[in-house]
C-alpha cells in the first residue's frame, strides 16, 4: 500500500476501536478526535489531533488492534501511511522518533503508577524514601550486599535527606550481618521502621 | 557521534564499558538517572518491589537498551536492574543517547516498537487489576495469557498454561493464599486442572463470557 491522501467529511469514522491495523495517519489539515474509555474509571476520554500531528502510531507500528475510535471532528485531509512507509519516513526524521519515544515513555510511567496504586493501595512514594525502603527490603530479606549497595547509593544521591543518618547506621549493621552470617544467613533482622 | 563508533568494539568498551558481577545492582528504582545502558554480555533482570515482594518485570539479553526512560523524561529510575550473571555494559549519557538515536534510527524504531508493545501489555494488566471480583480477576489472567498466545478464545478447550498459582497471584495483584483458594475452588467446579507446573483451563470461552459481562456492567 502506498501512502494516500484521504478527504473526510466532518463526523466520518476513520477507524473503530478493535480494528486491525497496518497503517499510521497524519492530519494534513483539519481535526480528528480519538475517543476511548479510561480503563480505571470507565469514563469516556477524548483526545484532539490537530494539523501536523500523527495518530494511530502505537497500534500501527506493531500491527495491534486499534485502541480507540478515530472520528473526524472537522472536515479533514488525512495522509495514511502503511507501517513500512511510516518507518521509512521516521528513519529520515529522527527528531520525530525522539519525540514519540518521550511520549511513549511517559505513558508507560503513567500506567506503571496506576498499576502500582491498584496493587499496593499506596499513593506515590517520594524518590528518596522509595530508595531507602528498597534498602530496607533487601536488609529484611537478608540480602546484605544488595542492601549495602542501595543505602550507599541513597547517601550518594540524597546525602542531606533526613533519612541519611539512618542510612549510615544501616550500612554498618548490614556490614556486620554480612561478615557474621553472609548473604541469606543470620536471624531475621529486627530493625526500627523509619519513614519520612 | 559517527555510526561506526557504535560497533561496540573494544575501543568503545574502554571508554564507556562497565562490568557487573552476578547479583550486583546496576541501578536502583527511585535513583536519579542520568545515563542509559547497552547490554553487551550476560543477562539482567528488571525488578520492582511492591507490597513487600520483589517481582521480576523483565529479563534482558545482550543487544538490548535499558535505563532510557529516566533520561528521556529526566525522572527517577522506574525499576531496579540486577545482573543475573557476570555482565558487560556500555554506559552513555543523555547527549550520547540523542546521538545514538540519530545515527542508528533502526535502533530507535526498535525501541519505539518495544515501548508500544510494553504499553499494550501494561494496559492489559491494568484491565485485570481494575476488575473488582477476585474470581473474575483470575479468569481474566487466563484470558490475557490466551490472547498473548494467539489462542482462539471461542473455539478452544483444555488450554494448558505453563504457570503456577503464584504467577497468577502476581498478575492480578492478589494475596498468594487467597489466589490458591480460588484456584482450588475452580478445580472443584471442573473449570481448571491444577498440575505441578501448569494450569489447564477446560472452557476458556466460559471465562471470556463471565469477564465480559462484568466489564459491560462496569461501563454502565
Amino acid at each position: 500500500m502506498a501512502s494516500r491522501i484521504i478527504n473526510y467529511p466532518s463526523n466520518a469514522i476513520i477507524y473503530f476501536n478493535g480494528d486491525k491495523s497496518n497503517s499510521v495517519y497524519l492530519v494534513k489539515e483539519g481535526q480528528v478526535t480519538l475517543e476511548y474509555t479510561d480503563i480505571e474509571t470507565g469514563s469516556l476520554v477524548q483526545d484532539t489531533i490537530n494539523t501536523g500531528e500523527f495518530f494511530g502510531v502505537k497500534s500501527g507500528l506493531i500491527r495491534f488492534p486499534r485502541e480507540e475510535d478515530a472520528r473526524v471532528s472537522q472536515k479533514s485531509q488525512v495522509i495514511e501511511f502503511s507501517t513500512d512507509e511510516f518507518e521509512q519516513l521516521i528513519t529520515k526524521n529522527t527528531n520525530i522518533i525522539l519525540k514519540m519515544l518521550k511520549s511513549f515513555s511517559n505513558q508507560l510511567r503513567r500506567t506503571g503508577k496506576q498499576m502500582q496504586k491498584l496493587v499496593t493501595n499506596k499513593t506515590e512514594t517520594d524518590p528518596a524514601s522509595g530508595l531507602f525502603l528498597i534498602g530496607d527490603y533487601y536488609y529484611k530479606t537478608k540480602k546484605y550486599t544488595k542492601a549495602s549497595t542501595v543505602y550507599k547509593r541513597f547517601l550518594a544521591c540524597y546525602g542531606t535527606h533526613p533519612l541519611a543518618e539512618h542510612a549510615k547506621k544501616r550500612i554498618i549493621e548490614v556490614k556486620e550481618a554480612y561478615e557474621n552470617f553472609g548473604d541469606g544467613g543470620g536471624p531475621t533482622p529486627n530493625f526500627e521502621n523509619v519513614t519520612f | 557521534m559517527s555510526s561506526n563508533t557504535l560497533d561496540f568494539g573494544i575501543g568503545l568498551f574502554g571508554k564507556f564499558g562497565k562490568t557487573f558481577k552476578k547479583d550486583e545492582i546496576i541501578f536502583c528504582e527511585y535513583e536519579p538517572g542520568n545515563s542509559f545502558f547497552f547490554l553487551i554480555e550476560g543477562r539482567i533482570k528488571a525488578t520492582k518491589i511492591s507490597a513487600d515482594k520483589e517481582k521480576t518485570l523483565d529479563i534482558l539479553s545482550p543487544g538490548e537498551i535499558f535505563g532510557e526512560m529516566a533520561i528521556l523524561e529526566d525522572a527517577p529510575r522506574s525499576a531496579t536492574m540486577i545482573a543475573l550473571e557476570d555482565v558487560k555494559v556500555l554506559e552513555f549519557n543523555k547527549a550520547n543517547f540523542n546521538g545514538l538515536m540519530q545515527s542508528k534510527p533502526e535502533l530507535a524504531i526498535k525501541l519505539l516498537r518495544a515501548f508500544a508493545k510494553r504499553i499494550y501489555d501494561q494496559k492489559r494488566r491494568l484491565m485485570i487489576l481494575t476488575l473488582e471480583d477476585p474470581d473474575i480477576k483470575i479468569m481474566d489472567v487466563f484470558l490475557m495469557l490466551a490472547e498473548n498466545k494467539g489462542i482462539d478464545i471461542y473455539n478452544s478447550t483444555d488450554i494448558k498454561f505453563d504457570i503456577t498459582p503464584e504467577d497468577v497471584a502476581n498478575w492480578c495483584g492478589m494475596d498468594k493464599s487467597k489466589c490458591s483458594q480460588i484456584l482450588s475452588h475452580f478445580q472443584k467446579q471442573n473449570r481448571i486442572l491444577l498440575a505441578q507446573n501448569s494450569i489447564t483451563v477446560t472452557n476458556i470461552n466460559d471465562f471470556y463470557r463471565m469477564v465480559n459481562s462484568k466489564r459491560k456492567s462496569f461501563k454502565k
